[in-house]
């Protein structure tokens, strides 16, 4: 009797813990769905508020062309994120993707382009004294210009119906009391390794990226570039990316 | 069985390549017996015809061929057999050859797969005071041949000499392309700038009448950009099917000897217009002038490639 007693008692305890452990499990499976469904539903409103930044807007990218050395404006409609810094990095990778295109005129791999873009304001121009280096903006790199002649024709213009500024050299005089941005461009390591090697296409790449800048975003004034968060001698062997570049449209009329 | 083809492939592509190599060294070793050993001796230039008086040192006429490149620094890979450096040594050997068989003395800054920093070639440049540079360059995008200037502003010596303590530090702040001057004190002659601008607007037409295309622009580039002498980057670029009478790959013999005649030919012309000139351009103190400006034509009057005087 006293063993039917103890199996019934243990019986009975066996039965609580059990039912006990699973209204535990029932309730954290209960738990990991509604974490599940608040994640996902805190994923979805989150995306559906950065689409909703990302709004449509009209843009000029500055397309190379590597058979004749031109640079052709083409107005295009791209999702922009907020924040200017944004913009330009996301206007910058659309014209990337671009040239990633199977039949462009100046190719280059697929991937994302650019990692990253900072803006920061550029120092008021002081006259500088022998001792006031330091008050000085960057030395500004003159723009590059580009002009083609292909024997026995016109040369390529830089637009339909534009037309090449006689100096091919725009102002190049420092901005003063300048108000404009310096943008810092940042690279990454496989879109350098895997751009044409070439003063032509390397150049090219670079005066694109300075004219589709100045198109869009025109309180940039000047560029220097970095390529996976580093200084970076060229770009692919050649074009100098030591410098600090003036965003502008080379060779085109204003 | 199976590893003959590959291994073949390697045992040709090797030889080939080792083959570019010894025939550029053969051009250089007949081209210019004083060019063989080391960077020292580059400086040591055979002046062909040329006296030892002042007058004679005045009226020199000197040209600096750099091929860019060499070393472990390979440049563009243009095929599966041709890197950027050795087609620039083999260019710089046949350019350099015709140069001396015209009696133009030339400066070469390696006349072997070297690694030469561009610092170094930047010294050679402006030590050796040449009259006309001419960096080779080589690359499988684009067509024809690329002509590119400094897009550095540079000014003479003499309105360098005015300039005032803010222009010395604006100066010290391009401590990079100051240091790879490599102590050249020269900026002499006639606008650096228009110089640079003129032997282009001379190399442009040669390949016109040669009916090579050219694209010509200003780029940021070393050593160039640090080269005192007029200096221009000339980069060969493969030619379109539309030009296949001259062969379309910059590999093909008879487009590289078109190459290398319209630059000779532009050199030769250079010459004479730097002795019709009357006056060494390494020695006329230069009347004050202004800076190059920033809205100076690319080109001089009467010399646009746009058609426009």
């Amino acid at each position: 009797m006293t063993m039917q007693r103890r199996r019934k008692y243990g019986l009975s305890v066996l039965t609580r813990l059990l039912l006990i452990g699973g209204s535990v499990a029932a309730g954290f499976a209960l738990y990991l769905h509604q974490h599940a469904v608040g994640s996902a539903a805190f994923s979805a409103s989150d995306s559906r508020a950065s689409s909703s930044h990302n709004i449509e807007q009209p843009i000029t990218l500055v397309l190379a062309d590597d058979g004749n050395g031109s640079l052709t404006p083409v107005a295009v409609s791209r999702p922009l994120p907020a924040g200017e810094a944004q913009q330009a990095a996301a206007i910058l990778n659309a014209l990337f993707a671009e040239y990633a295109r199977p039949q462009s005129h100046h190719p280059v791999a697929p991937g994302q382009a650019v990692a990253r873009v900072t803006l920061s304001p550029l120092p008021r121009f002081v006259t500088p004294g022998p001792s006031s280096e330091l008050s000085r903006p960057p030395a500004p790199e003159a723009p590059l210009t580009q002009k083609v002649q292909t024997p026995g024709s016109s040369p390529v213009p830089l637009e339909p119906g534009g037309a090449y500024a006689a100096d091919g050299m725009p102002d190049q005089t420092p901005p003063q009391g300048s108000q404009g941005e310096l943008a810092v461009v940042d690279l990454s390591p496989s879109f350098a390794a895997n751009h044409n090697s070439g003063i032509e296409p390397e150049t090219l790449s670079l005066l694109s990226v300075l004219a589709t800048l100045h198109a869009n975003l025109p309180a940039i004034e000047q560029v220097r570039f970095l390529v996976g968060g580093r200084p970076q001698e060229t770009l692919a062997g050649h074009a100098d990316l030591m410098r600090v570049y003036l965003a502008s449209a080379p060779g085109v009329r204003p | 069985m199976k590893l003959r083809t590959p291994v073949t492939a390697l045992l040709l592509m090797s030889t080939c390549c080792a083959l570019q190599r010894v025939r550029a060294q053969q051009a250089f070793a007949a081209g210019e017996r004083a060019h063989r050993t080391g960077a020292a001796h580059l400086l040591k230039v055979d002046r062909p015809g040329r006296g030892n008086s002042v007058n004679d040192q005045q009226q020199s006429f000197l040209v600096l061929i750099d091929p860019a490149h060499g070393g472990a620094d390979a440049g563009a890979r243009l095929s599966d057999r041709l890197l950027e450096k050795d087609l620039t040594l083999s260019l710089a050997a046949r350019l350099h050859a015709a140069l001396v068989n015209d009696s133009i003395p030339v400066v070469v800054t390696r006349d072997s797969d070297a690694t030469v920093s561009n610092a170094n070639r930047a010294q050679l440049a402006n030590r050796s005071g040449a009259d006309a540079c001419i960096i080779l360059h080589a690359t499988s995008a684009g067509t024809g041949v690329h002509l590119f200037t400094s897009s550095l502003s540079v000014q003479p010596v003499s309105a360098a000499a005015k300039q005032t303590s803010a222009s010395q530090a604006a100066s010290a702040l391009d401590r990079r392309t100051s240091a790879d001057r490599g102590g050249s004190t020269r900026l002499a002659g006639p606008n650096p700038g228009q110089q640079r601008l003129r032997l282009a607007s001379a190399i442009n037409e040669a390949f016109t009448r040669a009916e090579i295309p050219t694209t010509l622009g200003r780029t940021s580039l070393q050593p160039l950009d640090s080269f005192d002498c007029p200096a221009v980057a000339v980069e060969l670029a493969p030619l379109t099917p539309a030009m296949m009478s001259k062969g379309a790959l910059i590999s093909d013999s008879g487009y590289q000897a078109s190459f290398l005649h319209a630059l000779e030919a532009a050199l030769m012309a250079w010459r004479g217009e730097y002795r019709s000139e009357g006056h060494s351009q390494r020695n006329v103190e230069a009347a004050p002038e202004p800076m190059e400006s920033a809205l100076e034509p690319l080109y001089p009057a009467g010399k646009s490639i746009l058609g426009k005087p």
